[in-house]
């Protein structure tokens, strides 16, 4: 049996990925949406103890977090655009480069509640930290899951009859990478800025 | 068997413009609030309008929500008014 897979380009809409696969992306999007009204009213209503639990946080964490998954979302982006010019493997080593930075993501995160543990402040200490460690542990899993997928679309483009028909998976994927970007763009707004 | 396979991207420049665009905003609102001692909340409300262009951008530009169909485009606008809408009113109210 013979296949002809067609590539179509510059469609006036497209929806990136599969169109289901959003109904998971903005059902997440939407619990975080939940995450950071939550925040937002506990700010309300406690506005000194997340003043002072503010003053403890460690902004060059956040601010390395920021700039390596920003950073990760270009490379996953410009990785995506090799893919689908048929350029498997520079979009490889975009995927590659971006999937670093997933991996400093965490050890930063790691450096940053271990200072929170020495300092002898926990998930117990007062709502603000409450808060903190359930928000951003529940976003590190999501990294870590964004991490199997980068891990994925990298084996994807290593396989040896890659083609167009893998472009589907990889924009889904890309799109999850994205997702994770934006909710920390979020979570540091809200827990490292003000 | 025919198979076809739809697909659409944002130029690469246009992409690294974007990733200039968040790192600036990014870098300068957080080296912009640690250097006053106490935040008026007129920076506070330029600091969560700026990251809700943020957000915009990268949904618009790296999800390439720039070519989908209206309800999708609908569906993440909606999303970003009603997350910084909720956070603007509870830092203000």
């Amino acid at each position: 049996m013979t296949s002809n897979v067609k590539l179509t380009k510059n469609l006036t809409k497209h929806v990136p990925g599969e169109a289901e696969f959003w109904i998971f992306i903005l059902g997440d999007m939407l619990v975080f949406a939940l995450f950071f009204g939550i925040w937002s009213v506990q700010h309300m209503q406690q506005p000194e103890l997340f003043q002072q639990g503010y003053a403890q946080m460690n902004h060059r964490f956040g601010l390395i977090n920021t700039i390596a998954l920003v950073t990760s979302s270009l490379f996953v982006a410009l990785g995506l655009n090799n893919a689908k010019q048929e350029r498997f493997a520079q979009a490889k080593q975009w995927f590659m480069y971006a999937l670093l930075l997933g991996g400093l993501f965490i050890v930063v995160k790691f450096f940053e509640y271990r200072e929170k543990i020495l300092a002898g402040v926990d998930i117990l200490n007062n709502d603000f930290f409450m808060y903190y460690f359930v928000f951003t542990g529940i976003h590190l899993i999501h990294v870590i899951v964004g991490i199997v997928a980068l891990l994925l679309m990298i084996q994807r483009c290593t396989k040896p009859r890659v083609s167009i028909r893998d472009i589907p998976f990889l924009e889904g994927a890309s799109v999850y990478w994205h997702m994770v970007d934006i909710l920390w763009i979020v979570l540091f707004l809200l827990i490292y800025l003000i | 068997m025919n198979l076809e396979i739809r697909t659409r991207h944002t130029p690469s420049f246009n992409l690294v413009i974007v990733w200039i665009v968040l790192l600036i905003s990014t870098i300068g609102a957080s080296l912009w609030l640690h250097s006053m001692v106490a935040i008026p909340p007129t920076v506070i409300a330029i600091i969560i309008i700026l990251g809700a262009l943020k957000v915009t951008l990268v949904i618009t530009y790296y999800m390439e929500i720039n070519h989908a169909p209206i309800w999708l485009k609908m569906l993440c606008g909606a999303w970003v008014i009603l997350v910084f809408g909720t956070i603007l009113f509870c830092y203000f109210s």
